[in-house]
């Protein structure tokens, strides 16, 4: 694990200009976070320091893909802090907690976005982010134990925003999308107006975004949302009932919600060997 | 498969001189046309090795190439060997269907770290293994559990690099990678003359000790000298312009590589004409070595 560890602060070091300075200064106390022996933190400063600065184009190249994930949250926060704010990820603890863990890096960009505490970007970045699971979703993105029972189809994802998010966002990505040298263009493009937009933090609307060979977002109520996001851990057909009927669900239709939810591709009911599912 | 690298290598057949392409290269304007260089001097196309990222697949002209049933050998561009989570079942079902698909005669590729976190697009890079005893055993063991999963020679190539960590020096960790998974090597004579530049070695420095029987296949290419801050250093570009340390070095393997098989020219994004200066140089390296006489 160790030679792991290390590989993982180069790759820190590489894109983190910040954090070659500290580690040359002071190696235990720039990486106290990483189990290193003394040797290793050694053999991080032998090079001569500007072979970390070889690429200069590769903090770049890695914001123009994230954009590419979530132009729309990405325009917001460029208009109200700046570029730079967008190339502050690198240099957060949220992204070396992420390489140093081996985490995605699109899906923690968009949890880097959704924490600035602003109601609208938060609304966008948990859409662009549920867009980005679903496409990534070669895997299941239930958290289920592989036991039997309903779960959330492996390629749909379901989110609930403040409301008026989804207006926002097709709004900004409708407008981005006019810019002359395209919407990522425009993400960066500070003069290029994107209108104002608010949300409300006092109301919720749901989202459901569905893979397969074409992308579909869509509005469904939060009381649904409820029920396919109880299902990313996989339910038995009594507790999947339970959970419409705590939603507001009348227990004649609970069968049919069910069944629907089967047919339209948004539920999958994987047989098991427990007794309750033979 | 025999447990014995020396008589599994007697399995492995003589490809020769050859080129190397990765998805969309041959497409691209001014590029080597594989189809051309093949007619006109078949002795420099006697294979193809195809760079594979499993999500990207075969482009036109290596699929036409596999379809002919020409040679192959098979590149990875998407696999972290001292990652054993990287091997996971998505990517070797994937990568067996390419295996029937090109029939290679080997698996190849750097042996660094190509992406970050988990496979996913934005996390593409490649860099050089931590040069430690503890990576190379990392190495050897995703080597042996790639071998044993698809029944072909896998050959750890050592990768470019502008920054190398790690207290070894680049062929005594390999000598260790090779010695653990009792396998052949890719050597790329190019990126060792880049790592020693950056320790300030002679080109030629370790290969004495270094298990030169261990060599499989080795690449040729160009490449190009940049400032950073007042630091030289030399970018792997595939240009022709190969650098006589490069040569030094394919001069100084060629001759004792006993279980050499194929040399790749890395000139993909090159045209034809530009491109065969390099390729007779190489020949002649090879003339009088073991696989000079089977070229």
């Amino acid at each position: 694990m160790t030679a792991k560890a290390l590989q993982r602060v180069v790759v820190r070091m590489l894109y983190d200009p910040a954090l070659v300075e500290a580690v040359y200064a002071d190696p235990q106390a720039a990486l106290a976070d990483v189990a290193l022996t003394a040797a290793e933190r050694t053999w991080l400063v032998a090079p001569d320091r500007r072979r970390w600065r070889a690429d200069p184009m590769r903090r770049a190249r890695g914001l123009q893909a994230l954009l590419e994930e979530y132009p729309v949250a990405s325009a917001v926060l460029a208009r109200r802090a700046g570029v730079s704010a967008l190339d502050a990820f690198f240099s957060s603890s949220v992204f070396h907690g992420c390489i140093q863990e081996r985490r995605s890096l699109a899906a923690t960009f968009g949890h880097w976005l959704a924490a600035h505490g602003i109601p609208l970007l938060s609304g966008l970045a948990d859409i662009e982010s549920a867009v980005v699971a679903v496409r990534r979703a070669e895997q299941p993105l239930i958290d289920g134990d592989g036991g039997a029972g309903y779960t959330l189809a492996p390629t749909v994802a379901v989110r609930r925003l403040p409301g008026g998010s989804l207006a926002a966002f097709a709004d900004i990505q409708a407008r981005l999308a006019r810019h002359p040298q395209g919407g990522l263009a425009g993400v960066v493009d500070l003069e290029f107006a994107i209108g104002r937009h608010d949300v409300a933090i006092d109301s919720e609307e749901g989202l459901i975004v569905e893979g397969g060979p074409q992308m579909a977002l869509g509005e469904a109520p939060t009381s649904l949302i409820n029920v396919l996001d109880a299902a990313r851990k996989s339910l038995t057909a009594d507790a999947l009932s339970a959970i419409f009927l705590a939603e507001g669900a009348e227990p004649h239709d609970v069968n049919d919600l069910i069944s629907d939810l089967v047919a339209d591709g948004l539920l999958v009911f994987r047989p098991g060997r427990g007794p309750e599912n033979r | 498969m025999s447990p014995d690298f020396d008589q599994r290598v007697l399995e492995l057949p003589h490809l020769g001189i050859g080129v190397s392409t990765e998805y969309g290269a041959a497409g691209s304007r001014g590029a080597l046309d594989v189809e051309a260089l093949r007619r006109a001097h078949p002795e420099f196309a006697g294979f193809l090795e195809v760079g594979v990222e499993v999500s990207k697949g075969l482009d036109d002209h290596a699929r036409a190439w596999c379809a002919a049933g020409r040679p192959t050998t098979y590149h990875f561009l998407d696999v972290n060997l001292d990652e054993p989570e990287d091997l996971d079942p998505h990517w070797m079902r994937a990568v067996t269907a390419f295996i029937d698909q090109m029939e290679p005669a080997w698996l190849c590729g750097d042996a660094g770290l190509w992406h970050h976190g988990p496979r996913e697009r934005g996390h593409m890079l490649l860099l050089p293994p931590i040069l430690s005893d503890d990576a190379a055993k990392e190495m050897a063991d995703g080597i042996i559990a790639l071998r044993e999963a698809t029944g072909r020679e896998v050959l750890p190539e050592n990768p470019p690099g502008h920054v190398y960590v790690g207290p070894l020096h680049l062929l005594d960790f390999f000598a260790r990678v090779c010695d653990l998974a009792d396998t052949g090597m890719l050597l790329d004579a190019a990126h060792l003359a880049i790592f020693q530049r950056v320790r300030g070695h002679a080109p030629t420095t370790g290969l004495d000790g270094f298990p030169l029987h261990r060599v499989v296949e080795m690449h040729v290419a160009g490449a190009t000298t940049i400032e950073v801050d007042g630091l030289s250093l030399v970018e792997d570009d595939h240009t022709v312009n190969v650098l006589p340390d490069t040569w030094a070095i394919v001069d100084h393997v060629a001759p004792r590589a006993s279980a050499l098989r194929a040399v790749v020219f890395e000139c993909e994004r090159n045209p034809l004409e530009a491109t065969l200066p390099g390729f007779r140089r190489i020949r002649s390296a090879l003339a009088g070595t073991p696989l000079g006489a089977h070229l």
